[in-house]
């Protein structure tokens, strides 16, 4: 089923893959307190081992194109298990997208509007969301990527190009001088989150028109996405060090160290603004991602409908998830990734192998 | 409008409406710059019961500033800085405490030094560093220094040239590339060298040093801590960063002299430029080497699980001023002064080496270097590192280049050795 009849190039899937990744680097603290100086590493390993994953979310889209991963799941495991299923996915993208809200809320409390309650961003954030999704829908979530990726890439880059003087590379060695369950941990959360996190987009990937180069952009988005998160690496690392470890958000101390000729002090309110930017654009995926999931779920006819609603029941969420920073921190770290490797990579390897299975069968007559 | 382009409008909207939402938000938080006042200095000293310590607050006066206050005569007459202190037991709720005494809530973000009183850095500065890297406000740019004496009198000293003493504390902090006789060191990098392990951190120290000038005397040298009346027969007193305090586990464990930190400069890569006075080929007079590029480099070498360091100085220099009546301006001499550069900083380097081997305080880093390269030799060096610093075998190479003699080629005498 599409409650959709806006689509959107493969082009603008490049930017809505790599933006939904580019998301996750405000919370790129989760692995630098376990890899200050192997970051990089841990990003080429995770980036080698989700590739398949990547792969096998779109060859279910392929094997089921029109229908998102509601309709994948009816499919697959028939009415019953798979609406329980759908039902499931359901409650973890509302969870998901609540943590997510909470994050840059509670980041620019912590750093820059300490005065401010949570909720008060919160509420603007799920607010700029509904409007996104009701005024605009699938097209003007997708059409925003190319903002997103080009204000995250080129505030990179700017900053690249101000630290050098205090980028230091034999902060980058020893190489592979890191406890194997440190490594292991940060390659965890990096697949399971940073990047597990595309599984989401199986309900929008119907809507891309030229399916052609649909596989091909789909890859240049997640290089795109990674290139971010080695460039923060790189950044990080080479500033910071070992010191990287100790901070909450080893990447805005890494932005407060830039100095230009004793003037643009506090320069790191810039790239703040596109750190926002990127994390509203995760927070607006996800609650699209959400919202037509329980549509169709539902089997309301537009979502329009339950828009509203689901706002409301987010911004709750958001002000009963985790009350302060350590716990939404440990949570990333420890529990949601393991929630998260589960839902979506360990059940999307199941629905692969079951459907596959299925097809077989088909094939074989029985 | 069709509806591809009413969608990418919404689009460029919801991008726009997220912008402006960090502005709107603002307002919830918002600050008057009026309401605040702005902190360009901090010292720490011992407080006046045990267990206490001081902190010594300096804030910048806009409206003086603005007028040229903070000097004698030419108009304004109120200072530049105020500074206000407060004892405590945490720095947090001793900075806090300073609010009842200033009706502005100070701002950290401008600060421009932190100074440590040398009772304080012999005790060990651990308990003060953490609110300057932990906070939001302040920034770990800031400078380091340790006082001679007290922070507070270094904080209360009236500067020369300048109106604020932490402005004039941070340019001479910028002045070292003229001389390199110590290192200036930000409050981040200092942590970075305490969480190394083994790592030792150089701060330089600074004084008050008093000149046999009298004030009234010298119409530049006004100020000082001579001001009018009886007092202008008093000598004229200035700052002067003078030695480099050692740092082992945040604490003070000695001092490297001017020519030992200037040393260390050259290893650690931090020299960029000064005058090495050595005598001439012939013993008899001295002669000026301005150098203004160093490289150097630390290898370590490991050999059997047995590790020695090779440290390689490249200096770029020239001769700037001579006493002796010979001309040096000749590839052979220039050769000769080369060698006598490469032999005298090569002593100094191995001077400051065997000080910090005595300090047990290895401040080049090499602990580091040696973890670079082989995890594992440091990790059976590392629970004993400050012995195996002390027999650690540092080989230094110096190659100096004297690249000219600036614009003369000969001394300007007549008759003399051409």
């Amino acid at each position: 089923m599409q409650l959709e009849k806006g689509r959107f190039s493969s082009l603008e899937l490049l930017f809505l893959v790599a933006g939904l990744m580019q998301g996750s680097i405000y919370v790129s603290t989760y692995t630098f307190s376990n890899t200050p100086r192997d970051e990089w590493l841990a990003l080429l390993i995770s980036w080698s081992i989700f590739l398949p994953f990547a792969l096998m979310y779109l060859k279910l889209s392929e094997k089921y194109p029109g229908d998102s991963l509601v309709g994948i799941h009816d499919k697959v495991y028939g009415g019953l298990a798979g609406k329980i299923l759908s039902a499931v996915y359901c409650m973890y993208f509302i969870i998901s997208s609540a943590m997510n809200f909470r994050f840059p809320s509670a980041f620019l409390t912590i750093n820059f509007m300490i005065a401010t309650p949570v909720i008060a961003f919160a509420f603007f954030l799920v607010a700029l969301c509904l409007f996104a999704t009701t005024a605009g829908g699938v097209e003007t979530v997708a059409r925003l990527g190319i903002f997103n990726s080009v204000a995250v890439v080129a505030s990179l880059l700017l900053y690249l190009v101000l630290l050098i003087p205090k980028i230091e590379l034999p902060h980058f060695f020893p190489i592979l001088d890191v406890p194997p369950k440190k490594l292991l941990h940060s390659v965890h959360i990096i697949t399971s989150e940073y990047m597990g996190e595309l599984f989401v987009l199986s309900s929008i990937l119907p809507y891309v028109s030229d399916r052609n180069l649909l596989r091909k952009n789909y890859f240049r988005g997640i290089s795109l996405g990674n290139f971010s998160f080695l460039l923060v690496a790189f950044l990080v690392t080479g500033v910071l060090g070992n010191e990287a470890a100790i901070f909450t958000g080893p990447l805005v101390e890494t932005t407060r160290l830039v100095e230009v000729m004793n003037i643009n002090a506090r320069i790191e309110f810039v790239f703040m603004g596109f750190l926002i930017i990127t994390a509203f654009y995760k927070c607006l995926i996800l609650f699209y991602v959400t919202l037509v999931s329980i549509t169709e779920l539902l089997a309301l006819r537009s979502y329009k409908l339950f828009a509203l609603p689901l706002s409301l029941l987010i911004f709750s969420l958001v002000m009963l998830t985790n009350e302060n920073g350590p716990a939404t921190a440990a949570a990333g770290r420890n529990s949601w990734a393991f929630v998260s490797l589960i839902m979506l990579m360990i059940i999307p390897l199941v629905t692969s192998f079951v459907s596959l299975m299925k097809t077989a069968f088909r094939k074989t007559g029985r | 409008m069709n509806n591809k382009s009413w969608k990418f409008k919404n689009a460029a909207v919801t991008a726009l409406s997220a912008l402006l939402m960090l502005s709107l938000c603002g307002c919830w938080s918002y600050q008057e710059l009026n309401n605040y006042s702005y902190v360009v200095g901090l010292g720490i000293d011992k407080g006046s019961s045990p267990g206490r310590f001081r902190i010594i607050e300096q804030l910048a006066v806009p409206s003086a500033l603005k007028k040229g206050g903070g000097k004698d005569g030419d108009g304004g007459g109120t200072e530049s800085f105020w500074n206000v202190e407060s004892d405590g037991d945490t720095v947090f709720a001793t900075i806090r405490d300073i609010t009842r005494k200033v009706q502005r809530k100070p701002f950290y973000g401008h600060n421009k030094v932190l100074v440590f009183g040398n009772e304080i850095a012999r005790e060990g500065i651990f308990p003060f560093i953490d609110f300057f890297v932990r906070d939001s406000e302040p920034r770990s740019t800031t400078w380091l220094v340790v006082a001679k004496n007290k922070a507070d009198e270094i904080l209360h000293h009236k500067p020369h040239l300048e109106k604020i003493p932490a402005d004039k504390i941070e340019k001479i902090l910028e002045s070292h590339i003229y001389t390199s006789s110590y290192h200036n060191i930000q409050v981040r990098e200092f942590v970075e060298n305490m969480l190394s392990e083994g790592q030792a951190a150089v701060v330089p120290i600074i004084e008050i040093y008093e000149q046999k000038i009298i004030p009234s005397e010298s119409k530049e040298e006004k100020g000082g801590s001579s001001r009018g009346g009886d007092e202008k027969k008093k000598p004229d007193t200035v700052l002067m960063i003078n030695n480099c305090a050692v740092f082992k586990d945040y604490r003070m464990v000695g001092q490297l002299d001017n020519i030992e930190s200037r040393s260390y400069s050259f290893v650690t890569n931090n020299a960029k430029g000064g005058i090495i006075v050595i005598d001439s080929p012939e013993g008899k007079e001295k002669l000026d080497i301005e150098f203004y590029g160093v490289k150097s480099k630390i290898k370590p070498i490991i050999k059997d699980e047995k590790p020695s360091i090779s440290v390689t100085v490249k200096i770029r220099c020239g001769l700037a001023d001579q006493q002796s009546k010979k001309n040096y301006a000749t590839p052979e001499k220039l050769k000769k002064i080369g060698e006598k550069v490469n032999a005298e900083v090569k002593k100094e380097i191995m001077d400051c080496i065997s000080k910090s081997k005595e300090m047990k305080a290895d401040i080049f880093g090499f602990g580091n270097e040696i973890y670079r390269k082989s995890p594992k030799t440091w990790k059976k060096l590392k629970n004993n590192w400050d012995e195996e610093y002390k027999k650690l075998d540092v080989q230094v190479k110096v190659e100096a280049n004297v690249e000219g003699t600036a614009t003369i080629r000969s001394i300007a005498k007549p008759g003399e050795d051409k």
